[in-house]
């Protein structure tokens, strides 16, 4: 992803996950596939696909790449003059890069607001282009990162949201519950930035009320699916390192289905 | 030092960014001499990395040609280590000012040092922090009076070169910006040293500190007969106060990091995860 998008990834953890013992399948040590970052050389004056990389990008739903624009002011760094755009306005939100050796076109990254070449700009207009281009980007991340899996009954009237740890616990209560007649599913989040806002809001709204078990005190995925979607959550705070059980999530699907 | 191209002038080496520093600023000085450097060594711009922190000083790779990396507050080392270790063909060249690497980037200068990655390090030290208009630095003499310091500086004035020397780093010289000349030798033989190269240049700001009067005063070129290879006759150098020397305090040749990590890449065997698995089975 970091790679894919250019940007920082953050991998959120907690320490229930990080410290216990399991036994995983081996088969999970596979190598992951590397992708690589997007090239200006993958993408010719036309802005049509010349590599197997950039195939690679339009094979995987990847489609908005070929609407790149022509991308090369000036190649070649010898007597370029840093006219090669490292930051092109792309529909996509992510700018071909230019990797540092022979015949790479040269270009400053900075952490100023600059233009399409990289020198520094303050301008408004500017600053707005590169603003929407950023956050087209995530546009575009949100549409291709994996999308949460929803688990349990069809017809739930009572939803769990969730991310991290808790996943075990949660399933299995919901899995009691069903056995019990009470309509449950839950929804366990793998991003929460960018938020896949469609697959969120359709379970919020398949169900008549919202569970979020989380293990910190101030209910923080809870805050942030009310600030993002105005969901009134039952919250589950737990805090004092102990993880949740099975039970104690029942617990709360029952004292909500009574309610 | 890696591939070279011929016919090269140190105009070829800049940027059509006009620089941002104040009229009379000492890093224009700076910039002259790093771009005869790079030409005297005829470094291709395309294999050529200038990584700056922040600062009036840390806009310098946007004034080159060259690929650059204009970082965080303090970071111009972190990127460069990195970028050095994992693409040890490239020629990588931090610079930044005397707030960036002794003051916000400190930690980051003293684990660098101790590592000898081959680098090359020049701090444009005007001992004053220019951009945020004229606060005391760690470079600042004690007593300074700014507008943070109405009553003087209590603090102690920060030595770089007696610092350097005590980290143990392989290349260590003081130059001074009015003199750009002298300056592009020792940029020059910095970029050459194959280990950390830690070039300190008093780079006066004439809006804020102006030095150009008592650095023209105090700046004494070291000896022809100082011997490089003497750590204590450099440490005597470096501690002198009234007069500021400039040349090569000390030089030496050692294994670098960056040389000696990937040999050890060359001489492990990749790593075998069904095989380790074994164990558990």
């Amino acid at each position: 992803m970091a790679e894919r998008y250019q940007m920082p990834v953050i991998l959120l953890t907690d320490q229930s996950l990080t410290a216990r013992v399991e036994s995983v399948d081996r088969h999970a040590f596979t190598k992951p596939q590397l992708q690589e970052r997007l090239r200006y050389d993958s993408v010719d004056a036309q802005g049509s696909e010349s590599n197997e990389l950039h195939a690679h990008h339009a094979h995987d739903g990847f489609k908005e790449l070929q609407d790149v624009e022509p991308i090369l002011a000036g190649a070649g760094a010898v007597g370029a003059s840093h006219e090669f755009a490292r930051y092109a306005n792309t529909s996509s939100g992510i700018s071909p890069t230019s990797i540092p050796g022979k015949g790479a076109p040269a270009y400053v990254a900075t952490g100023l607001e600059h233009d399409e070449l990289g020198h520094p700009d303050y301008e408004p207009e500017d600053h707005v282009m590169m603003m929407d281009k950023r956050f087209r980007k995530l546009r575009t991340a949100a549409k291709e990162l994996p999308q949460p899996d929803r688990y349990g009954a069809t017809d739930a009237r009572i939803g769990v949201i969730a991310w991290g740890s808790t996943e075990g616990a949660i399933q299995e209560a919901v899995d009691r519950a069903n056995t019990q007649g009470l309509k449950v599913a839950s929804l366990h989040l793998t991003v929460l930035s960018p938020l896949p806002d469609l697959a969120i809001e359709t379970f919020i709204h398949s169900v008549d009320r919202v569970i979020v078990p989380e293990c910190n005190y101030s209910g923080q995925l809870a805050n942030l699916l009310g600030a993002s979607y105005g969901l009134q959550a039952v919250r589950i705070n737990k805090f004092g390192g102990i993880p949740f059980t099975a039970g104690e999530i029942l617990d709360a699907i029952e004292e909500v289905s009574k309610s | 030092m890696t591939q070279t191209i011929i016919n090269i002038t140190p105009k070829d080496y800049k940027s059509e960014v006009k620089p941002t520093w104040c009229p009379g600023c000492g890093d224009f000085g700076v910039l002259n001499a790093a771009l005869r450097g790079l030409a005297n060594l005829k470094l291709a711009t395309d294999q050529t990395v200038v990584v700056s922190g922040i600062g009036c000083s840390s806009r310098f790779p946007h004034f080159m040609k060259t690929f650059g990396f204009h970082s965080v507050h303090g970071r111009a080392l972190p990127v460069a280590q990195g970028l050095k270790m994992s693409r040890p063909d490239l020629n990588v060249i931090a610079v930044g000012g005397d707030g960036d690497f002794f003051s916000i980037g400190a930690g980051h200068l003293i684990h660098a040092a101790l590592r000898n990655i081959d680098i090359t390090v020049i701090v444009m030290d005007n001992e004053i922090y220019g951009l945020t208009k004229g606060q005391t630095s760690p470079t600042s003499p004690h007593g300074h009076v700014t507008k943070s310091t109405p009553y003087g500086l209590l603090a102690s004035q920060f030595n770089p070169i007696a610092t350097a020397l005590s980290l143990n780093v392989s290349f260590v010289a003081r130059g001074y910006s009015a003199k750009p000349k002298d300056l592009a030798v020792l940029i020059e033989q910095g970029i050459k040293h194959k280990g950390f190269s830690f070039i300190q240049v008093l780079s006066p700001c004439p809006t804020f500190y102006n030095t150009f009067d008592a650095w023209d005063e105090a700046i004494t070129p070291i000896s022809e007969e100082h011997n490089r290879s003497n750590k204590g006759e450099a440490f005597n150098l470096a501690m002198e106060t009234e007069k500021q020397f400039t040349g090569i305090f000390y030089e030496e040749e050692r294994l670098t990091m960056d040389q000696a990590a990937h040999q050890l890449v060359q001489e492990t065997k990749e790593f075998n995860i069904e095989q380790y698995m074994q164990r558990y089975a």
